[in-house]
């Protein structure tokens, strides 16, 4: 079937929905796959799902989906001659790249020197400045004289945020109004940051007024040509992870969409893209937006952008390792319709959203038209505290906004998750808010709202059956809760 | 007979309880309500609400055990129930002198010895899981008594890390 040459055989060096995702693609283009597995991953659909699969031993990531060493010899002994790196792990990590092209293999992503480039987050930010490309005006100078910081405030603009150097958690934070508050501020913030991380360093940053994430996907290839598939807004997040993205951003000015995207492209030509990218954006609520930093590789978020604009883009990144021209150009791309995913999370939105690891009794989301679901996990995995806790994505598209989020939240609603505490319910009243509902995004969200997100409203009738199936099914009296063959039922009609 | 169950922390009474087998009725807010639940060949069952006479309604869903909990999804649904009330001593938000592991996972970074003072809000340790590093904060000024993990464990939520005296 393959003519003259390209990738024949890719090795997926990655794991969960991602690798599960790229077989498909590599299945339609007819591309055998090659997919590696940690032994704790033994039993996950990603395990088995190429044409051959290969063991990492051994139990830390570095031993693992992080062992460059293992993952080349695993492509070497599989014959794969290529590799795609899906994102996260090692996706951009401009060594990987660089030992994957050394080795003769074809790395699916840029080229080592770019993702080193974008990957150094004060770089990148200084190559945009140069460029003329605005970034969120910040000093991180290491000055301690009040003077000196009052100055670089000034410049900057009020409101300010103070935080600490080491970061994390709120600690040593602080927003700061006017430059009669800043003294104190600064001597606060110094003491608390010093107590929680023992660095009492501290930056300034403008603080953004309801500021909205957005990402203008981007892909380039090796004769020139820079291309955009529009936006993607991902506001609504938790520990500044996303956890509901959609395309287009609502109520975005047509004007803004067109600075964005050009802007989007400066960046990718001025340092010769290649392959698959994204250009993130915050964009404060006057509509002023700042570059925040370049992700070198495929986004979790993807599908919106495919299911808006027709294309896969797992096949894009192919054609563009193999050399391949991109098979359109700018004005043949357009956003169709709206299209909203939400990331399913074995977390507990009850307790800041922790991690909840456990097993998955049942995990079946529904097939749906214009619907899709990819997934990590099926019935039986145990959602492992050693990875990331995502168990799957779901994403629906519809002719109006409003229509994908219906089609998404009856998705959702018909998902069957079971096993694990997991963020499906506050997902479904993310999508349920009236303010979301209304395209008011921002990315304090979820943290505005969380009473409203947290409560589950019942009527008499919901509450008598959730009464109904405990005494039915699941009280105490009814079963033995010892034994882990006990520890769940299930009922209904074909439950897979 | 009356039964009194905890629905995701509210109490929800149900009164005039009878149960036959599969099938159950009661009274709820002052209606009456009837459920049979029915095995079918392949192992799962059925769960059925008569809404009116004849007319049955079907809802799937599982219960599940999670540390003292059930947990209920009933289609789109989700529920926490128990049997009694909630233990007061578990109020969110109230912070203990030594912190307790909020999730499972392993343990990173330690920073303090056993002999040494703390301040209220100083970082003892850090831990990790499913990529998420929690660091772990003294709930007061306080002196260490001992240090009861290694970094490299991996260790259950609720496990105490370190053991603070005032």
């Amino acid at each position: 079937m393959k003519k003259n040459g390209g990738i024949k055989r890719l090795l997926i060096a990655n794991r969960g929905e991602i690798t599960c995702r790229i077989v498909a693609t590599c299945r339609a283009m007819g591309i055998e796959t090659v997919t590696v597995f940690a032994s704790d991953d033994k039993d996950l659909p990603h395990a088995r799902a190429g044409d051959f699969a290969v063991l990492l031993e051994g139990t830390n990531l570095s031993e693992t989906y992080l062992n460059i060493q293992k993952l080349l010899a695993a492509a070497r002994a599989s014959g794969a001659d290529a590799i795609h790196p899906g994102y996260g792990f090692l996706s951009e990590n401009a060594r990987f790249a660089e030992a994957v092209t050394k080795a003769r293999l074809i790395f699916v992503g840029p080229p080592a020197k770019v993702i080193a480039l974008m990957g150094d987050k004060g770089e990148s930010r200084k190559l945009c400045q140069s460029i003329g490309v605005p970034t969120v005006p910040g000093y991180d100078g290491a000055a301690k004289d009040i003077k000196q910081i009052t100055k670089e405030a000034e410049k900057i603009g009020y409101p300010v945020l103070v935080k600490a150097l080491a970061g994390g958690g709120g600690k040593g934070m602080r927003i700061v109004e006017s430059a009669k508050e800043l003294a104190s501020a600064l001597e606060s913030a110094c003491s608390e940051a010093g107590n929680a991380f023992g660095d009492d360093r501290l930056l300034l940053e403008k603080y953004l007024v309801r500021p909205r994430h957005i990402e203008v996907q981007v892909f380039s290839d090796t004769h020139g040509n820079h291309l955009h598939l529009f936006e993607r807004e991902c506001s609504i997040q938790r520990r500044y992870q996303k956890i509901v993205e959609e395309s287009p951003a609502p109520e975005l000015p047509e004007k803004t969409r067109e600075k964005m995207v050009k802007t989007a492209i400066t960046i990718t030509s001025h340092i010769g893209y290649v392959g698959a990218g994204t250009v993130e954006f915050i964009m404060d609520s006057t509509g002023e937006f700042y570059f925040l930093e370049m992700n070198t590789r495929l986004q979790v978020e993807h599908p919106v952008t495919e299911m808006v604009t027709g294309f896969d883009l797992v096949q894009w990144q192919i054609d563009v390792a193999n050399g391949k021209k991109l098979p359109v150009t700018q004005k043949d791309i357009k956003q169709n319709g709206h299209a909203v995913e939400v990331r399913l999370y074995a977390e507990d939105p009850d307790k800041e959203f922790l991690p909840a690891p456990g097993t998955l009794h049942a995990f079946s989301p529904p097939h749906l038209p214009h619907v899709r679901s990819e997934n990590g996990y099926k019935s039986g995995n145990v959602v492992s505290a050693s990875y990331d806790p995502m168990i799957a994505k779901l994403a629906a598209w519809g002719l109006t906004r409003e229509e994908a989020i219906n089609r998404l939240h009856n998705a959702l609603s018909q998902t069957h998750v079971s096993g694990v505490i997991n963020n499906r319910a506050f997902l479904m009243r993310v999508l349920e808010h009236e303010d979301f509902r209304a395209g008011k995004t921002s990315t304090d969200f979820i943290a505005k709202h969380k009473k409203a997100l947290l409560e589950a409203h019942y009527s008499d009738d919901e509450i008598a059956s959730l009464a109904a199936a405990y005494l039915l099914f699941g009280s105490a009296t009814t079963q033995a809760t010892t034994e882990s063959k006990t520890e769940y039922s299930a009922w209904t009609a074909g439950l897979r | 007979m009356k039964t009194a169950l905890y629905i995701n922390g509210k109490p929800a009474v149900l009164e005039n309880v009878t149960r036959k087998a599969r099938a159950m009725s009661f009274t709820f807010a002052g209606k009456t309500y009837t459920f049979v639940s029915h095995r079918l060949p392949d192992g799962s069952s059925v769960l059925e609400r008569e809404i009116a006479k004849g007319v049955w309604q079907r809802v799937s869903g599982s219960v599940w055990q999670s540390g003292k909990d059930r947990r209920i999804q009933l289609g789109a649904l989700e529920a926490k129930v128990t049997e009694q009330v909630a233990d007061a001593s578990h109020h969110a938000g109230q912070a203990e002198l030594s912190p307790k592991a909020p999730m499972p996972g392993l343990v990173r970074q330690i920073f303090v010895k056993a002999g040494e003072r703390v301040k209220e809000g100083q970082a003892l340790a850090v831990m990790e899981a499913m990529k998420l590093q929690i660091t772990l904060f003294a709930g007061g000024n306080a002196k260490v008594e001992k240090v009861l993990v290694q970094v490299g464990d991996m260790i259950a939520e609720g496990t105490e890390l370190v053991k603070l005296s005032l």
